[in-house]
C-alpha cells in the first residue's frame, strides 16, 4: 500500500523556493530517510504533509486517502524539530495530552516509558529534562497510540554519542515490527546505517531517489595523479569502465566500475608512457555520492 | 466532541500554576473586592452606599466589581490561552498529533464559553448572597428586576476573553498581547474616543461611544447613585440594549478575523 503519495509540491517564502515540485511515494514498510544539507527543505516538505505548512502548489496524500487528513495524522507518530511539550506539566500528564488528542486508548505508559528510559522521571515535571530525555520523551509520544507511520526528523540532533545510539537503536526495533518510518536527516551515515530508501534533496530540488543500495551504486573511486595529468586524463578519459573524472587539486579522482583493478591502471599507464606518482582505490560511501549528487 | 475538547483545554491548564491563580485571584476578589466598597461614604440622600448592596441595584454594582476582574483577569486568560501555545510549540504539536485546524480552533473557544459560563454563575452566586445578606425586606420582583445582568455578564466576560484571545492569535507573544490589551482598553481607546472621535464628529457625537471596549464595559456600567427620578443617564454612557448588540457585532468581527488568520497561518 501506498503510506504516503506526494505530488509537486512546492513552497515559497517570499523570493527563495524552499521546497520545488517534489514528488514521491512511500510504501508501507519502507524506511524512508530524506537526506540533505541543512536548509534543504526536508523539515519544510515534513510540515506540508503534516498539515502545519500552507503548500503553494501540488498535493499529498496520506494512506491512499483514506481518511480525513488530521485523521490520517492520528495514525501518525512524529518528532518534528525540537521536543514540544508543555513544561509545566511531567512525562505522564504530557503523554496524556497526545493520547486523548490521538483518541488512543489502553495506552501503555508505563511501558513506553520504560522504553525511552524516562520511567524513573516520570513525574518530574518536562522542563526540568536534559535534551536527550526530551528527545526520548518525544520519541515515546510519537509511539502513543500504536502508530501506522513514523516520521523523525533529525532524531539524534543535539545528542551526545551514547544517545545517539540509543535513538538508532530503538528506530530499528521500531521498523523491526513492520512500521513505516520516514526519518529526515543530513547525516548520511545514520541514513546509510537505518533506512532501506533514501530521497536526496537539496535546495528544495529532489536530486536522487530510490533504494540505499542503488543510490550507493557500485563504483568504486580511485585516485590517481602523474607528472603530465592531462595527458594521463586524456588516456583514462576514453576507457570503457571510467564513467567519470573529476581534476582537483593536483589529483584525478576517477568514478569506475567496481571490476577495475588498480593494477589494470597501472599497466594501461605504462603501456602509454605514463608513470603514476598517485593511486588509491576506495570504496565509494555514501558520502562521496551525496558530495557529487549534491555538487 | 465538544466535551473531548473542553476536556484537553482543561487538561491542559489545571496543572499550570498561573491558570490556577488567576482563578483563584478572581473568585476571591470579586466578593471581597465588592465588600471592600461597603466602607465608601455616600450622601444620605443617594441612599447611601448600602443600596449597592440590595435588591436590585446590587445586579448592576457587582457587575460593575466584576467589570474590572473580568477585564483583568479573563483578559489574561485570554491571552495566555494562545500565546503559551505558540511559545511552547503545542499549537503546532497538537495538530501535527493529530487535530484539525478548525478543532483547535473550536476547542478554545468553547472554552473560553464555558469559563464564561462559569464566570457569570459565580457572579450570580455572590450577588444574590450578598443581596439577600443586605437587604431588609426581600422581595422576588426586586431581586429578578436586574437578573438579565446575569447573560450580560457572560457576554462581557466572553467579549474580553476574545478580543484578548484575538490579540494572543495576531502577536503570538503572551508580554506583546498582555501589553497591548491592556493598553488599547486603558489608553488607545480613550484616546481614539475623546480626542480623534470628538475632533472629527463633534464633542456631542453619541457614536464616540460605539468603540469595542466601551460597549463591553457599558453591559455592566457604573452604578450612578440615584440622586432623584431627574437623574439622566449620563452621555458616555451606550444605551444597555445597543451595547449588547454592538458586543455581539465586535465579537462577531473578533472572532471572524480569529479564525481567518488562524487557519491561513503556516505554523
Amino acid at each position: 500500500m501506498n503510506v504516503l503519495n506526494i505530488q509537486n509540491l512546492t513552497k515559497k517564502y517570499g523570493t527563495i523556493t524552499a521546497v520545488n515540485n517534489l514528488s514521491l511515494t512511500i510504501q508501507s514498510g519502507e524506511i524512508y530517510g530524506l537526506l540533505g544539507p541543512n536548509g534543504s527543505g526536508k523539515t519544510t516538505t515534513l510540515g506540508m504533509i503534516l498539515g502545519i505548512i500552507h503548500p503553494k502548489n501540488g498535493n499529498y496524500e496520506w494512506f491512499e486517502g483514506q481518511y480525513q487528513e488530521h485523521d490520517a495524522r492520528k495514525r501518525i507518530g512524529t518528532l518534528l524539530e525540537t521536543p514540544n511539550f508543555y513544561p509545566y506539566m511531567n512525562a505522564l500528564q504530557n503523554l496524556e495530552i497526545v493520547a486523548l488528542i490521538k483518541k488512543a486508548k489502553n495506552v501503555p505508559y508505563d511501558d513506553l516509558l520504560k522504553l525511552v528510559n524516562l520511567h524513573h522521571r516520570k513525574n518530574s515535571p518536562f522542563k526540568t529534562y536534559s535534551l536527550g530525555m526530551k528527545q526520548r520523551l518525544a520519541i515515546a509520544a510519537a509511539l502513543v497510540g500504536d502508530p501506522d507511520v513514523l516520521i523523525f526528523d533529525e532524531p539524534t540532533n543535539g545528542l551526545d554519542p551514547q544517545g545517539i545510539a540509543e535513538v538508532r537503536e530503538t528506530i530499528r526495533s521500531i521498523a523491526n515490527q513492520g512500521k513505516t518510518i520516514i526519518m529526515a536527516s543530513h547525516i548520511l551515515d545514520e541514513v546509510e546505517k537505518v533506512c532501506s530508501h533514501v530521497a536526496i534533496i537539496k535546495n528544495g530540488n529532489l536530486l536522487a531517489t530510490g533504494t540505499v543500495g542503488s543510490i550507493i551504486s557500485n563504483d568504486k573511486q580511485i585516485d590517481v595523479a602523474a607528472e603530465n595529468n592531462k595527458a594521463l586524463q586524456n588516456l583514462l578519459t576514453t576507457h570503457p569502465m571510467v564513467s567519470k573524472i573529476k581534476f582537483d587539486n593536483q589529483i584525478l579522482t576517477l568514478s569506475a566500475d567496481e571490476s577495475l583493478t588498480a593494477s589494470e591502471i597501472n599497466r594501461l599507464c605504462f603501456e602509454n608512457n605514463i608513470t603514476l606518482t598517485h593511486l588509491i582505490v576506495k570504496k565509494k560511501s555514501l558520502e562521496a555520492e551525496f558530495l557529487e549528487i549534491t555538487s | 466532541m465538544v466535551l473531548h475538547l473542553l476536556k484537553l483545554e482543561w487538561k491542559k491548564l489545571v496543572t499550570y500554576n498561573l491558570f490556577r491563580i488567576l482563578v483563584a485571584l478572581y473568585i476571591a476578589l470579586l466578593p471581597l473586592g465588592f465588600l471592600i466598597g461597603r466602607g465608601i461614604q455616600l450622601p444620605e440622600e443617594t441612599g447611601g452606599t448600602i443600596s449597592f448592596y440590595t435588591f436590585p441595584k446590587v445586579w448592576q454594582a457587582l457587575g460593575y466589581a466584576g467589570n474590572w476582574m473580568s477585564f483583568f483577569f479573563l483578559g489574561f486568560l485570554g491571552v495566555l490561552l494562545v500565546t503559551n501555545e505558540f511559545s511552547y510549540k503545542t499549537l503546532r504539536q497538537n495538530l501535527i498529533t493529530g487535530m484539525s485546524r478548525k478543532e483547535y480552533f473550536f476547542g478554545k473557544y468553547i472554552f473560553m464559553i464555558a469559563v464564561s459560563i462559569a464566570a457569570a454563575l459565580y457572579y450570580a452566586i455572590v450577588a444574590l448572597g450578598v443581596g439577600f445578606y443586605y437587604t431588609d425586606y426581600v422581595i422576588i420582583e426586586r431581586v429578578m428586576e436586574n437578573i438579565d445582568f446575569i447573560p450580560k455578564f457572560f457576554l462581557m466576560s466572553f467579549a474580553y476573553m476574545n478580543f484578548a484571545f484575538l490579540l494572543g492569535i495576531l502577536l503570538r507573544r503572551m508580554g506583546l498581547a498582555l501589553f497591548l490589551y491592556f493598553i488599547y482598553t486603558l489608553l488607545i481607546e480613550m484616546v481614539l474616543r475623546y480626542f480623534f472621535h470628538a475632533k472629527i464628529f463633534g464633542e456631542d457625537s453619541a457614536s464616540r461611544n460605539y468603540y469595542p471596549l466601551n460597549a463591553f464595559e457599558d453591559l455592566a456600567p457604573f452604578p450612578i447613585p440615584d440622586i432623584g427620578p431627574s437623574s439622566e443617564m449620563p452621555n458616555f454612557f451606550l444605551e444597555p440594549n445597543l451595547a449588547v448588540i454592538l458586543t455581539l457585532v465586535y465579537s462577531g468581527i473578533f472572532t471572524f478575523i480569529a479564525y481567518q488568520v488562524f487557519m491561513k497561518r503556516d505554523l
